[in-house]
């Protein structure tokens, strides 16, 4: 897990695995980053290479968050299949999604 | 066929040994296999009653089928049908969502086949991908 800031934006890259084993601490982890309420807060998933619905149900509670403090929320960096699980559940409906890092500060 | 009994606090031990077993898939049903795994699996372990029986889960998998896997999820739980849950509603918005039945919907989106029956005391799901 690497959290780094980039001018306005937090940046918070987990590694591996986002199943139910490892979401807990990502979501702990997120949650802290929220905190701070930046100005906004991109999850780069590029490192990812599983997500289950305990990682959804992470990056869910990270985008009502968000949500709620008006913190610009986005996920960007998905490989072919864990951008088919986000899809197949619905959640590219309300979190914004991205092909990179740069490309989610330009556009929140 | 490759069955291995889950002890609900080892779940990270069943996964990786499940993972071990089926490194000759390609990377796609590695990952079916894996998302369908845990979904049911973790559903078995938190969302069932094992009614003051020593709970036995088991998952078996079957990769010797063509271009396909067959998994079978067996429990010894009070009856539960997983395909009887109510799907989620993924038109909602952000504030109305949650995750209740999530998993079994993905399930159901990856699975080719998907069937339960519950026989001599045991839930079986048996998963097609």
């Amino acid at each position: 897990m690497d959290i780094r800031q980039d001018g306005n934006f937090t940046i918070v890259s987990p590694t591996g695995k986002l199943d139910t084993i490892s979401s807990p601490e990502f979501s702990r982890e997120l949650s802290d980053a929220l905190d701070k309420k930046p100005y906004g807060c991109i999850v780069d998933l590029s490192r990812v290479s599983f997500l289950s619905s305990s990682g959804l149900q992470a990056l869910l509670a990270g985008a009502k968050r968000s949500r709620k403090d008006g913190t610009r929320y986005g996920v960007c960096g998905m490989s072919e299949m864990v951008n088919d699980v986000f899809t197949l559940s619905g959640f590219d409906r309300f979190i914004d999604t991205f092909d990179d890092v740069e490309g989610a500060m330009e556009s929140l | 066929m490759i069955c291995l009994e889950v002890v609900p606090d080892k779940l990270s031990q069943v996964l990786e040994r499940l993972e071990s077993a089926i490194v000759e898939l390609d990377d796609k049903l590695r990952f079916k296999v894996m998302l369908v795994s845990e979904e049911i699996i973790t559903n078995q372990i938190r969302h069932t009653d094992f009614e003051n029986r020593v709970p036995y889960i088991e998952v078996c998998i079957d990769i010797s089928v063509g271009d396909g896997v067959v998994m079978l999820f067996r429990d010894n739980a009070k009856r539960f049908d997983p395909l009887e849950m109510e799907e989620p509603d993924i038109t909602k918005s952000i504030d109305d969502t949650e995750l209740g039945g999530l998993g079994i919907f993905m399930v159901k989106g990856y699975s080719r086949e998907i069937e339960f029956e519950y026989r001599d005391g045991f839930n079986i799901l048996k998963v097609v991908l």
